[in-house]
């Protein structure tokens, strides 16, 4: 064997061990008995059976399983795991629970079973007792430039039995959001849990009345799926959309119980400086591929007319109001309040859809009042970027409208002279749209090179 | 000699009967369950990650090849996704240090979130109905600045961490 040929050996030798050596977390993990709840007896020991596995074509891994106290992010109510440095609580299981071996090594497709062992004090106390198990990757760089790791949080909810159960709360704050014509009011109510037990299906009920104890509206938030811990605090979201007229308001929250028993209320007061308008009403129709379709929503503020043959075959074609943010928006672009998006196209549309959107004051405002400085803004997901649609304006009727041949999500802007070939006026000016524009472009082209052919034969 | 002998086989079962009889009287032990109960099981693909290539100035972007795929017998869970390295939310590259603007992650179409903050929750069902299979689109974005160096090796893991509500 040659001197080159060792070499070559011992370097392909060198990048085995190296590769043998380094260890990727997987990206699939399967965790049986990944909850734990129990009413538990004064001085009793549990051994509570659980099992950890991955996928075939992970790559071996090594998960550690740490024991730690209950905590819960303020932001509805995640659960996370409190180190050991985190004071977990007069209602902490954490020196209660123990795990057989503080790390597993699971070879591709392997299931390890082990076991958690709850070691009930005699003198325990009443109510509840919480931790959680973690079982995370021992390694955290993941394979690729953006790499992927898998973990789960057990958690271990205890209630003692034959004991006194407190279900009791307090609302600490009671906050309510920006108020902006075309998006819902969030009204955000933060409970404590200050009983002994947790509790499920919490719901933050909202009632808006006027100065004179009118009532206007009342929202109810959807009950999140996670538990309240005595001690935590969990902020529940309620959205309201009922318009307001300039003018005071007294906003009460009452957090409910699954029962319908009411854990706490508080009231705060808002005042409107300006006419609120809330976003509109989903809406959907069926477009169909023979005969011209027009969507619009029951207050007007947006229309959708499909021409004959738009689409190919029936389709559900849903707008909603687009409450995200909006990032990225063109340079010097400024977004108004009017967003929405459109569902249930994802292709490009055989003709070419109107989109007519009735702009709103705070639209305006966000265009500096001048009109013809608004366009429809679209998000092409595939590019990851607007496009500015050329747009008319009508300023009589307030009103929006540009060809489109796709739908996404989609937005009132002030943009920038020139991004959209905004045009101002009454209506009937179109300004030509980047699509027809290309045709036109195509055409021009197929017109040059048959005149050069025509040239040359003659 | 026997009655040393005799003393310490006293001693010795003394000492092997004490705990067991002062242990085993207040303190039961349940085994819960024969079989194992519920499971959760979270699997985001593809498990080699996501290439950019050399990362030089623009945006890069990430819609159609990743997904969560969430199983479980649970009808409430939820799952987190949050980045645990040194620099919480940057691509690093060991030499040229970490990115400009942070690296962000949206849940299905929905908003770019910055991953300087853990993303909760990525994704949930409940509190009734989220028992079953089901599978969701992850996008990736990472935008390079003008003052960025350009590099391979950038690099950041996102965990995706589940649990049972």
């Amino acid at each position: 064997m040659s001197c080159t040929t060792k070499r070559v050996f011992s370097l392909i030798a060198g990048f085995l061990i190296i590769f043998s050596v380094i260890a990727f977390p997987s990206t699939a993990v399967k965790v049986e008995g990944a909850k734990i709840m129990l009413d538990v007896k004064p001085g009793t020991n549990y051994v509570f059976p659980m099992a950890v596995s991955t996928k075939p074509d992970n790559p071996p891994s090594d998960y550690a399983i740490d024991v730690y106290g209950f905590g819960q992010l303020a932001e509805g109510g995640s659960y996370i795991p409190l180190t050991a440095g985190d004071y977990a609580g007069v209602y902490s299981a954490r020196s209660f629970v123990t795990v057989e071996s503080p790390v597993i090594h699971i070879d591709p497709g392997q299931r390890k079973a082990f076991n958690a062992t709850i070691k009930v004090p005699p003198d325990i106390g009443e109510g509840g007792r919480y931790a959680i198990i973690h079982i995370h990757p021992a390694v955290i760089q993941g394979a690729g430039q953006t790499g992927f790791a898998t973990a789960i949080i057990v958690p271990v909810m205890l209630t003692v039995q034959d004991t006194k159960l407190i279900e009791t709360g307090t609302i600490t704050e009671i906050a309510v959001g920006d108020i902006v014509a075309g998006k819902p009011i969030t009204v955000s109510t933060t409970l404590k849990n200050t009983g002994n037990h947790h509790y499920y299906g919490l719901v933050n009920q909202v009632n808006v009345t006027e100065s004179a104890g009118k009532s206007l509206a009342t929202a109810k938030g959807n009950p999140t799926g996670n538990a309240v811990i005595p001690g935590q605090s969990v902020r529940f979201d309620t959205l309201v959309s009922t318009p307001l007229a300039a003018g005071t308001y007294t906003i009460k929250s009452d957090m409910l119980l699954a029962s319908g028993d009411i854990l706490d209320s508080k009231t705060t007061r808002i005042t409107v400086k300006e006419a609120y308008i809330p976003p509109f009403q989903q809406t959907s129709v069926r477009v169909i591929p023979e005969s011209p379709v027009i969507l619009e929503i029951p207050e007007g503020t947006v229309r959708i007319s499909f021409p004959q043959g738009a689409v190919l075959a029936e389709t559900i074609v849903t707008v909603k109001p687009y409450i995200g943010t909006l990032l990225n928006l063109p340079a010097g672009a400024k977004a108004g309040t009017t967003t929405f998006s459109v569902d249930g196209l994802s292709g490009f549309l055989g003709k070419d859809a109107t989109v007519t959107v009735r702009y709103s004051k705070s639209d305006l405002d966000a265009a500096d009042g001048d009109a013809s400085k608004l366009a429809l803004g679209r998000y092409d997901r595939g590019e990851a970027r607007w496009t500015v649609l050329p747009t008319t304006v009508d300023k009589e009727g307030m009103s929006l409208s540009a060809s489109t041949n796709r739908f996404s999500t989609w937005v009132v802007m002030a943009a920038p002279a020139g991004a959209g070939s905004p045009v101002t006026g009454g209506s009937g000016l179109r300004g030509l749209g980047l699509d027809t524009f290309i045709v036109f472009v195509a055409l021009g082209l197929m017109i040059v090179f048959v005149g050069i052919n025509r040239s040359k034969k003659h | 000699m026997k009655k040393i002998l005799f003393i310490g086989v006293v001693l010795l079962m003394v000492l092997v009967c004490l705990p067991v009889a002062v242990s085993a009287a207040p303190i039961d032990t349940v085994v819960v369950n024969g079989s194992i109960g519920g499971s959760l099981d979270v699997d985001v693909l593809p498990n080699t990650g996501v290439n950019w290539g050399t990362m030089a100035i623009g945006t890069r972007t990430d819609l159609t090849n990743v997904t969560l795929n969430v199983t479980t017998t649970y009808p409430s869970w939820h799952v987190n996704a949050e980045d645990f390295g040194p620099y919480t939310g940057y691509m690093v590259d060991s030499v040229a240090g970490n990115l400009t603007y942070p690296f962000e992650l949206s849940n299905n179409g929905g908003d770019w979130i910055s991953m300087t903050t853990p993303f909760t929750p990525f994704q949930s069902l409940g509190p009734t109905g989220g028992a079953g299979s089901r599978i969701f689109p992850v996008g990736l974005r990472q935008v390079i600045a003008i003052s960025d160096e350009e590099a391979l090796n950038y690099q950041i893991t996102i965990t995706f961490t589940g649990y049972a509500g």
